[in-house]
């Protein structure tokens, strides 16, 4: 066998190796035009390219305030609480009609108790000293919260699928005009919503109803139309056996 | 106004970051129901005004004074109703009849009115007659009207302008107001402790017991003729039921230990009470007129303090089985016990609202002051009503579930308050001080 030859031979045995490598990279390269056409089919068809954001439509949320995290064992406290009652809102009561005494009754001086009525007005008077005023803690909050926060229960900062629920329901309530305006300020009725994992309402059950037959068909309506947001995996399965409650109110 | 917002390949990638990472944790406990509230966001109460009772004889008599102050004072403590201040009205009301057709509604809209009373009287041989009417100032129509006949008392004037109050409240929300009920207290004396009933404006009162000893923790019968309660009158803390028409106790229990709490069923039929016969508190039935007596609890801690719930099916009690006091819930037979608050490490007093859904009751709180919560017996969620004004304590509600009355030491002395289910519209009772126990009655008429 000359040189010659053997050129050839390995020329002959590359040629076929060539062809496979340019075969594979346009295999490829088709693939990969294909998912990312595919990935880019896909999200124009889930997510709108323009999405519109009403500025109206607020959207409750809480600033955590900036402290030491509230033990959740503690009870509630309130951050804005109820005026002081006004002065002239004091009614003052005149001592009047008193009832005659039964015949078993007679007056008693407080040596003539017995001891157990006076263990029980000593226990009282300790009680009373007892208490004792005590300087506030730290402020409460959350260590990660917001020096402006208003409340210090994280668990309140958010509504989530909740709250998604309410401003779906919020922009489909509509009552008629024919309820007398006298009548609208005490409407009200309580209704169980059981979801479906796609958001639609599976059933509702009134559990308290009002007299208004005008109000009672327009909530009808409105539960049997609105299409509610498919709840997150997770919690699907709450939503639709637990249900959730909604309130109707003027 | 509206923004557009171009959505970016970022976005995006962000958005398919979080859905595949299992998106937003849950906000409420599992086996819990979250409640939404779906309103008007500029949901008002009802602005009404109350024009002064006109009397043809005399513009200024004190029956006519005492009936527009009676409504008025009842609208202002009403959540439902905001009662337009009489001084705004520009109305000539001197000029202004009784019918819709001599009314000049367009003055009561400019003050903001969508409701209007009005009323006049006319006295005779010390007798008076009554009208009573709800105008809707936007349409200009008479909604209500009611005659009444009476003597011509400042009390009595004072009763008619509660009753048309109810029946307002009734005529707008469907449910009976609450005007015309009584609240019971016990107030602290020289040698002791009494039995008082007060009216809802605190304007009149009537001593129910004048026996020198300690008379303790009134609780209404369903029909509100007679009061239970608890005296030492015979040494031992004996439970009676005392007629408010005037007449002798009956003793109800005379066990040996405490006889106290006693709660009357809402069919009238049963007594929940706390008994310590073998020692140590127990919650107890028996039937109202004593027999019957039924064991329901048997712990090694204190259990006392029962209320019924509104269908007689369960009872809200105190007990210190977990160490501190709580509330805890039991079918009425005994069965079923489940503890109901979670928080805090004190709390006592339950009273389970007629609407059923909450449990007002008194805690402790981590600064050692005393204060009014509420707690929905299914879901256990709490909420505060009173803070930082003082200890306040002992709540009950009203008939209608829309108010709490409670005693408060805001004012050093403890007085009797009410307010509304949501902490707001706090109004003092009373204010010669050392009431405790306030139970607010049933329905009255």
């Amino acid at each position: 066998m000359g040189i010659e030859d053997t050129v050839n031979t390995s020329l002959a045995k590359e040629r076929p190796r060539k062809r496979s490598g340019n075969r594979g990279f346009w295999l490829t390269a088709i693939l990969s035009l294909l998912v990312h056409a595919g990935i880019g089919a896909a999200a124009l068809y889930a997510q709108p390219k323009r999405q519109t954001i009403d500025l109206n439509r607020a959207i409750p949320v809480q600033l955590v305030k900036l402290g030491k995290k509230r033990d959740p064992k503690l009870l509630p406290r309130i951050y804005e609480p109820p005026p002081p009652p006004k002065d002239e809102g004091v009614a003052l009561a005149k001592e009047e009609k008193s009832q005659p005494t039964p015949k078993d009754e007679r007056k008693k001086s407080k040596d003539e108790l017995s001891d157990a009525a006076k263990r029980m007005l000593d226990s009282d008077r300790r009680l009373d000293e007892a208490l004792r005023r005590v300087t506030p803690d730290d402020p409460e909050g959350d260590p990660s919260g917001s020096e402006f926060g208003t409340t210090t229960d994280t668990t309140n900062a958010a509504a989530g699928y909740v709250a998604e629920i309410g401003r779906a329901l919020q922009s489909n309530y509509r009552l008629p005009e024919a309820i007398p305006a006298s009548q609208r300020k005490f409407l009200k009725a309580r209704v169980l919503l059981y979801i479906e994992p796609n958001g639609k309402i599976r059933e509702f059950a009134f559990v308290e109803e009002h007299p208004n037959q005008l109000f009672m068909s327009a909530l009808d309506s409105l539960l049997k139309t609105v299409q509610l947001p498919a709840p997150p995996a997770a919690e699907a399965k709450r939503f639709q056996n637990d249900g959730v409650e909604v309130v109707f109110r003027p | 106004m509206q923004v557009t917002r171009i959505q970016t390949p970022l976005t995006l990638a962000l958005l398919c970051t979080f859905l595949v990472s299992g998106g937003a944790e849950a906000q409420t406990p599992p086996g819990t129901r979250a409640v939404i509230e779906i309103g008007n966001p500029d949901f008002r109460p009802y602005p009404i005004a109350t024009a002064d009772v006109r009397d043809a004889n005399s513009p200024n008599s004190v029956p006519a004074q005492a009936m527009t102050k009676a409504m008025r004072y009842d609208f202002e403590i009403s959540p439902v109703f905001k009662l337009l201040d009489p001084k705004s009205y520009l109305a000539n009301q001197a000029k202004e009849g009784m019918t819709a057709a001599s009314i000049k509604f367009s003055d009561w809209l400019s003050v903001g009115a969508e409701g209007l009373v009005k009323g006049t009287i006319e006295q005779s041989g010390g007798e008076m007659k009554v009208d009573l009417r709800l105008f809707d100032v936007a349409s200009g129509r008479e909604q209500l009207k009611k005659s009444y006949k009476g003597p011509a008392t400042e009390d009595e004037a004072r009763t008619i302008g509660h009753r048309f109050a109810n029946e307002v409240v009734f005529f707008l929300t469907g449910t009976k107001g609450v005007f015309t009920t009584r609240v019971a207290a016990v107030k602290k004396t020289k040698t002791g402790r009494e039995l008082w009933t007060i009216s809802v404006d605190g304007a009149s009162r009537s001593q129910v017991t004048k026996n020198g000893s300690i008379n303790l923790l009134p609780a209404w019968s369903r029909n509100g003729k007679s009061l239970l309660f608890t005296s030492y009158i015979k040494h031992n803390p004996n439970l009676y039921s005392v007629p408010l028409g005037g007449g002798a106790l009956k003793l109800i229990s005379g066990e040996r230990g405490l006889n106290t709490g006693g709660s009357m069923s809402p069919d009238g039929r049963k007594v929940a009470l706390t008994l310590s016969r073998d020692g140590n508190s127990e919650i107890y039935v028996m039937n109202a007129d004593g027999s019957g007596l039924q064991r329901l609890t048997n712990e090694w801690a204190i259990d006392s303090s029962p209320s019924w719930s509104p269908d007689g099916k369960r009872i809200a009690f105190v007990s210190a089985r977990w160490g501190d006091p709580h509330i805890f819930v039991m079918n009425s037979d005994g069965s079923g016990v489940r503890r109901i608050t979670e928080r805090g490490n004190y709390n006592q007093t339950p009273d389970w609202s007629p609407r059923g859904d909450l449990i007002a009751f008194t805690a402790r709180d981590e600064r050692n002051k005393f204060d009014i919560f509420t707690v929905n017996p299914d879901t256990k969620e709490i909420k505060r009503l009173t803070q930082d004004q003082g200890d306040n304590e002992e709540p009950s509600f009203s008939p209608d579930g829309n108010h709490i009355v409670f005693t408060s030491k805001r004012n050093k002395k403890s007085q009797v308050f009410i307010m509304a289910t949501d902490g707001t519209h706090q109004t003092q009772l009373t204010a010669d001080g050392g009431f405790s126990t306030p139970a607010w009655s049933p329905y009255l008429d």
